[in-house]
């Protein structure tokens, strides 16, 4: 029930994450799709790389990520100097998201953009919306008239835009927040909230999320206009090809340093703000900075594990996986498939865990970690099952990206605010690595499969993914709500004594 | 008229239990907070970066419902046990307005007079500038403490809390709740203001409440 040891019970959390969702692929490559032996190795051994990497990257999201977010966010409140607290929100933003290894994995996918461009242009993106938002904060602008404004900009945009970035540019804001941003920047936002003494502090620590993935999706959008588009070039992926056992060893070692540098080159930016920040304000405890480069060095060994077992053991059999069944005549079964596997993989999502703890805490235990789970298993679920229905029938993207939010907008004036901000950020949240690195190579092998245009219908994918929570978080909202009112039934109590009176009750026998 | 408020500390995923006996007691006021053990030894602290999450579920109850709350936590929960949680019970003097009183005590065994004035345990509860509950926690264990469960609080002190543009700032600071037997209690808060007093950076200031029953500290009863 209750290990003695942290890292027992987070590999326990681990286990449980990821191992339906590996189940389920195993046992279809077992079974029903004949993929080579040398791939489902590979994912064997991913798999294991994945859950070990989760463990250790949660216990560093906790120990440190977070704690230097709430700390930078508090003390840059506290200062009280408006320039400070916008100028190192914009620095933070984009530093952190030159980190998120998820961007670089989009990155890579996306043929027609430079990958420096488009990962510069992202970050300035995130560090501009990090200002927005806590702009928004300290001038109490409601939520939801920031968010129709600039999604509003977005459908505009969207509209004016190529057809073939269009996809890519959606995707693009899921897919920047993600295990490296989330715990990040929500800490911060609870940091701010966390001097705070108004009654709005807690609804206002979420948000920030919602905010900056608006930033990539408007930088994306800016970028296709600047870039010609270049159809011919359609992205692909190299599946590796495996003669024997060997083969995938000398796969994952000679991808294993790739990742150890890019990991170190994400992390170093934050470790060096971290450690200037320490000796020139911050001033910790000497106990809680040892806790801290700690906390530091597991986010590290964390995320190389997790993103070399991703890359290598799970992009490459999802392409296939994809491939394989949609050359079968049984394609209708691709979306029931489907929407089975966006259920499990959701729980994969580090990310996702950070922001159902951080809302369990905000709540005083309100909304459950299960209840999020849960929400957010459904709306996954969902978004899998359009998102094949579109790789399917070619659909474009804008009529479920306008229909969607303009629920989900609509949505935010039924609903309590606190739960308009939880919902945009599990947004967010959802779509991590695990999307970007297994469906999405698996919708696009399918796509390949049936002849279909790669960039228009299987990116997409991640987007779809990040706007359902939108809808099911902010459905959970109001069903709460409504509950909770009828708990609060008007009670008509009789007493004895008068009702301005104060009671001495050692006097009262 | 007796009446108690109670708090609870139990490991966060046995939250839910304690409530639902709260639930089964027919008790209207359940508040929960969160808050964190404290590590035992520096050693666990980093290595297992261990944080041990709590969860605080504080009730106002009627003497007779607290001794069957203490009873069904510990028949239940095995609460008396040593790691399992702790739970204590600090006498109520007064309650404003007699409709909060009903509905304080509606649905429950009413009964008894005063409470008795002999406390065998207080709860200490130090308030201290955030960050430092650790140099805390060993001043205090230096004293005999066996262990306490950290909160987070914001200070709003004596002047009103300024303004940050629509935004209004206040003191980020910890709470440390010691549960001690009446004897070693000022040792404890002696050792903490020696080592962590106002004079210090932490400036913590400590001060005691009274403890009628406590379940959960069977340890530190075999120890005095």
């Amino acid at each position: 029930m209750n290990s003695k040891y942290l890292i027992g019970e987070k590999l326990k959390e681990a286990v449980l994450s990821v191992l339906p969702i590996a189940l389920i692929v195993f046992l279809l490559c077992l079974f029903f799709v004949p993929v080579e032996s040398g791939l489902v190795l590979s994912f064997v051994i991913g798999t294991v790389m994945i859950i070990l990497g989760m463990a250790l990257f949660t216990i560093g999201a906790d120990v440190a990520m977070t704690q230097i977010g709430s700390h930078v966010g508090a003390k840059m409140t506290a200062s009280r100097k408006l320039w400070l607290v916008l100028g190192l929100s914009f620095l933070l933003g984009v530093i952190i998201t030159v980190a998120e290894p998820d961007l670089q994995v989009l990155a890579t996918y996306v043929p027609a953009i430079d990958t420096g461009a488009l990962v510069i242009t992202v970050s300035v993106g995130v560090g501009l919306f990090l200002v927005v938002s806590m702009l928004r904060i300290l001038f109490v602008i409601p939520m939801k008239w920031i968010l129709l404004f600039f999604y509003g900009v977005v459908f505009v945009l969207a509209f004016l835009s190529d057809r073939n970035f269009l996809s890519v540019a959606f995707d693009s804001g899921g897919v920047t927040t993600g295990p490296m941003t989330v715990p990040f920047i929500m800490a911060i936002g609870v940091g701010v909230a966390s001097i705070r003494s108004d009654g709005k502090a807690k609804s206002d620590s979420f948000g920030l999320i919602a905010l900056c993935s608006i930033g990539p999706i408007l930088a994306v959008l800016f970028l296709g206009f600047l870039y010609e588009s270049n159809t011919a070039q359609t992205s692909s992926i190299l599946v590796s090809a495996f003669h024997s056992s060997v083969d995938v060893g000398s796969e994952y070692l000679s991808a294993l340093p790739d990742y150890l540098w890019e990991v170190a080159t994400a992390l170093f930016p934050i470790v060096i703000f971290f450690l200037v920040f320490q000796f020139l304000a911050l001033k910790l405890p000497r106990r809680q900075f040892r806790v801290i480069l700690i906390g530091i060095l597991y986010t590290y060994v964390g995320l190389v594990l997790f993103l070399t077992g991703v890359n290598v053991g799970f992009s490459s059999l999802g392409y296939v996986l994809g491939q394989n069944l949609a050359g079968g005549n049984l394609r209708w079964i691709l979306i029931p498939l489907s929407m089975l596997m966006g259920w499990f993989i959701i729980n994969a999502e580090p990310a996702v865990h950070v922001l159902n703890k951080q809302v369990s805490d905000l709540s005083a235990g309100a909304i459950s970690e299960n209840m999020m789970g849960r929400t957010l298993s459904i709306a996954v679920s969902a978004a899998m099952g359009l998102a094949m229905v579109r790789v399917l029938t070619g659909m474009p993207i804008l009529w479920f990206m306008a229909l969607g939010y303009l629920i989900a907008l609509a949505l935010t004036f039924v609903v309590p605010p606190t739960f308009t901000a939880i919902a945009f950020d599990a947004g967010g949240v959802a779509s991590g690595p695990m999307t970007a690195a297994f469906m999405l190579p698996f919708a696009m092998g399918i796509s390949n499969a049936i002849g279909g245009n790669v960039m228009t219908d299987a990116f997409g994918l991640v987007a779809l993914v990040a706007m359902m929570p939108l809808i099911t978080v902010q459905i959970m909202g109001a069903v709460s709500v409504i509950k909770s009112k009828e708990r609060i039934a008007a009670q008509n109590i009789v007493s004895a004594f008068g009702d301005d009176e104060t009671i001495e009750l050692w006097e009262v026998s | 008229m007796e009446l108690y408020y109670v708090l609870g500390i139990v490991d966060r995923n046995r939250e839910e239990e304690l409530r639902k006996i709260c639930r089964e007691l027919r008790l209207t006021v359940v508040l929960t907070n969160y808050g964190k053990g404290t590590a035992t030894s520096e050693h666990l602290l980093l290595y297992d970066l261990k944080e041990m999450p709590k969860s605080i579920v504080g009730t106002i109850v009627t003497g007779p419902s607290m001794r069957q709350l203490m009873r069904a936590a510990k028949k239940k929960m095995y609460i008396d046990i040593p790691g399992n949680g702790i739970m204590m019970a600090i006498p109520m003097k007064s309650v404003s307005g007699g409709k909060n009183l009903a509905y304080f005590t509606d649905g429950q065994d009413l009964g008894g007079a005063a409470p008795s004035m002999k406390f065998k345990y207080e709860l200490i509860v130090v308030i201290l500038n955030e960050g430092y509950a650790d140099t805390v926690m060993d001043a205090a264990r230096k004293g005999g403490a066996a262990g306490g469960t950290i909160l987070h609080a914001k200070g709003t002190g004596g002047q009103t809390a300024e303004k940050f543009f629509g935004v209004s700032l206040a003191e980020e600071k910890d709470m440390i709740y010691i549960l001690a037997p009446t004897g070693k209690k000022s040792d404890i808060m002696k050792t903490i203001n020696q080592n962590c007093g106002t004079d210090t950076e932490v400036r913590a200031i400590s001060f005691s409440l009274p403890v009628s029953e406590v379940a959960g500290l069977r340890r530190l009863e075999e120890e005095s």
